[in-house]
């Protein structure tokens, strides 16, 4: 047998327990086996840490560190940050049976499990095997840290066809080094001859992805189901499963899957991020806003921490929010303010996210019924927005969504007809974009028209021609804009002319507005009127 | 709600299995807090190493518990047997003085369910310890259709005659037949491949002891 001192000395170790004994002794037992650099860390958040400012050889975690992540977690996260090497070994310990234990997926494996209780005895066999392994494994592990995919198939080949005692680990290399490369096929056959000798859950999640990425959702479905009996909890199985459902288009039934998935598995921040994200769109705000909870808590300290959570979280917190002075809306109220103060406090430096914020942070005082909050916020906003060069296409819905919560109707209407304009919009933004179009009331319009109209007026009378047409130009703008504002503003550019000079642009308005105006008949009391202006402007083309 | 006896059991056993593991880590403190004399950690190891046996046993009955119950499933994983073996052989060694000695490499791997094949091997050593003997043999036979066995052959008096004529049944009878060989015998059914179930036979050596043959599909 290989000499484990030889293999421990020199190399890094980070040693992951909760319990404080329970570290110290992990620690002393590593010196002994002859490890030198080791160091210890009491909760998912230390361990990242450590691993984000340190090169492991070796880590070796507790699966159950207690209420905050767990053992996979901190695997799952440092692999998915790219912060432990493939050469890096992932030692796991469990207190429980391997069958209770949630499996990570695929590509998140650990090199290996041992269950405790264990004396220095049994963790120097373990030890030494698993090491041993990992360093006959070292060509291909080499060769994925370069990306070097092609040199990892090729050796996975070789080592298939010399080292049989290794063949199930190169099998799950290789399988997944097809699958990245996208070949479907060659991955599928390599799992079905793995599955002839034995039902291995990697080999049976394997197929069933395989299956899904050549479009065959239904054999793909119905293996995972029966992997899913097999394996109650292989909790990828529900996230593929989760995404055959969306693909079917049963938004309910991903839902549903992603609910159990997460029963297996709370811990796991992209699973409850995907589950808020389908139970917003079915509007199961509850289930949505528990979600997004969960999922702001667990990856406030991760690597999945994201504005998006903040965000989303904080807007499926409305549904709890009235006007009322109720426990619940304190508590959604309350929820949804901090959330926004994070996002603001975290991600001040990028003003599309604190627009975000202040955006949903007016939706907030809206629906509390605090309007002068939220229309003091919808400025904010409106502010903020005139500092972002290119807002995507959902920040604008939103704000047209604000503006019409705080009865600025008009504003809304500009920034939809200007969306409309967009070619990059998504089908599912072209159905909000007219959804928000509906929610847009013709009299608040036609009042903000009417309001400018009367500051119009004022300039006029004081002789401040350019200032009214400036501002009439805004009103009638709307095809809202009513005929005592049309008129008004034919009104004003025909006596400009008269004053300064006919120009053809300015004709051309005229006739434009003219032609909005239409006929006003004989029984109207701005059919005198009418028929002045319409004269006027037949001398204004003669002279032109 | 219905009064499950198998979860009030479970939940038993899982705290019972806790606070064993406590005791447990208490007991080492309190070694490496004393200064024994030879004879006095002598007696603080051998507490240990009951401790340590009476924490396997309860693992060990979490998991009767769970074969007894219809949603068992094994978990088939590719394992190590000296994984498996080392354990058992350094407890039995030390608290029973039963040499246990194995004939394959210490990278000798298989796929089985670990617990389950731990739950066979305990017996089988139990059972053996039982009887009388103090020296146990492992070997291990691959065979090229992927089924493989591991034998265990003992020092001991052997089977009774009848109980190897009644080959095929182990079901506990209170008299011939104790919970081993039936424990034994549902830990190897448990793992099926191709159709095919996990078995076991009994024999006697011709010279002397009891040969047990775990037969993996």
């Amino acid at each position: 047998m290989a000499n484990l001192d030889a293999m421990l000395a020199g190399k890094r170790i980070l040693a992951v327990d909760d319990l404080v004994e329970s570290r110290s002794a992990m620690k002393k037992m590593l010196v002994i086996l002859g490890a030198s650099k080791v160091d210890v860390a009491m909760d998912g958040d230390e361990a990242t840490e450590y691993i984000l400012n340190n090169d492991y050889d070796l880590v070796i975690s507790d699966y159950n560190l207690g209420r905050g992540r767990d053992g996979q977690q901190i695997l799952e996260e440092a692999r998915f940050i790219r912060r432990l090497k493939a050469t890096t070994t992932f030692v796991m310990l469990t207190g429980e049976n391997a069958m209770d234990m949630v499996m990570g997926a695929i590509e998140y494996e650990p090199d290996d499990y041992v269950t405790k209780p264990f004396t220095i005895d049994i963790m120097r066999q373990r030890l030494t095997r698993i090491l041993t392994i990992k360093e006959q494994l070292r060509p291909i592990n080499e060769a994925i840290d370069r990306q070097a995919k092609g040199e990892v198939l090729q050796l996975c080949d070789e080592y298939i066809k010399n080292k049989p005692r290794l063949k199930n680990r190169v099998e799950r290399i290789k399988g997944r080094t097809l699958m990245s490369l996208k070949r479907n096929d060659d991955a599928l056959a390599l799992y079905e001859g793995v599955l002839k000798d034995h039902e291995l859950t990697w080999a049976l999640l394997g197929k069933a992805t395989c299956l899904f990425h050549n479009n065959k959702f239904k054999e793909s479905k119905e293996l995972l189901e029966y992997t899913i009996k097999l394996h109650p909890k292989y909790v990828q199985c529900y996230d593929l499963l989760a995404k055959i459902h969306l693909k079917n288009k049963d938004l309910q039934s991903a839902q549903n899957t992603l609910v159990s998935a997460t029963h297996v598995s709370p811990k796991q921040v992209l699973r409850q991020m995907e589950l808020g994200r389908i139970a917003f769109a079915n509007k199961d705000l509850a289930v949505a806003e528990g979600a997004f909870r969960q999922s702001v808590k667990l990856a406030r300290h991760s690597c999945y921490r994201s504005v998006k959570n903040y965000l989303q979280f904080a807007k499926a917190l409305q549904h709890k929010i009235s006007p009322s002075s109720s426990r619940e809306t304190r508590a959604g109220s309350g929820d949804a303010f901090k959330a926004i103060e994070e996002v603001k406090a975290i991600y001040g430096d990028t003003p599309e996210y604190v627009l975000e914020a202040t955006i949903i942070e007016s939706t907030t005082y809206t629906n509390l019924g605090k309007d002068a909050d939220a229309k003091a916020c919808a400025d904010k906003a409106e502010k903020l927005l005139s500092n972002i060069n290119d807002p995507t296409n959902s920040t604008l819905l939103s704000m047209a969504s604000m503006f019409i919560a705080t009865k600025q109707h008009a504003k809304a209407q500009d920034l939809l007809n200007e969306l409309s304009k967009s070619k990059t919009l998504s089908r599912s933004e072209q159905r909000e974009l007219e959804r928000t179009k509906s929610e847009i009331s013709e009299q608040v319009v036609r009042q903000y028209t009417t309001d400018i109209n009367d500051k119009a007026i004022s300039y006029f009378e004081r002789g401040q021609l350019s200032q009214a047409i400036e501002l009439l130009d805004q009103a009638t703008a709307y095809k809202e804009a009513g005929l005592a504002v049309l008129l008004n503003a034919i009104q004003v550019k025909i006596t400009y002319m008269d004053q300064r000079s006919a120009t053809r642009k300015m004709i051309d308005e005229v006739n434009d507005l003219l032609r909005r105006v239409g006929d006003i008949p004989s029984n109207d009391d701005r059919h005198q009127r009418w028929l002045l202006l319409k004269k006027s402007q037949e001398r204004l083309v003669r002279m032109l | 709600m219905s009064f499950d006896i198998n979860t009030l059991l479970s939940a038993q056993l899982h705290d019972l299995k806790n606070q064993m593991q406590a005791l447990l880590s208490v007991e080492s403190e309190l070694n490496d807090a004393l200064s024994l004399n030879p004879e006095q950690q002598s007696l603080m190891e051998k507490l240990q190493r009951h401790s340590n046996n009476l924490s396997h046993r309860l693992v060990e009955l979490l998991s009767i518990l769970k074969i007894q119950n219809q949603a068992f499933k094994p978990n088939i994983d590719e394992h190590w047997l000296m994984d498996t073996l080392a354990p058992l052989s350094q407890e039995f060694f030390q608290l029973h003085g039963l040499l246990i000695e194995s004939t394959f490499d210490d990278d000798a791997n298989q796929f089985y369910d670990e617990q389950l094949l731990g739950i066979a091997l305990h017996n089988a050593f139990m059972n053996a310890l039982q009887a009388g003997a103090n020296k146990i043999s492992v070997q291990l036979e691959e065979f090229d259709d992927g089924h493989w066995v591991l034998t265990l052959q003992d020092n001991g008096p052997g089977f009774e005659e009848s109980q190897i004529d009644d080959q095929g049944d182990f079901y506990p009878n209170g008299t011939q037949n104790g919970l081993g060989l039936y424990l034994i015998e549902q830990a190897l059914k448990a793992h099926t491949r191709n159709g095919k179930s996990g078995a076991i036979e009994i024999n006697n050596q011709s010279q002397q002891g009891a040969l047990l043959r775990l037969i993996f599909p």
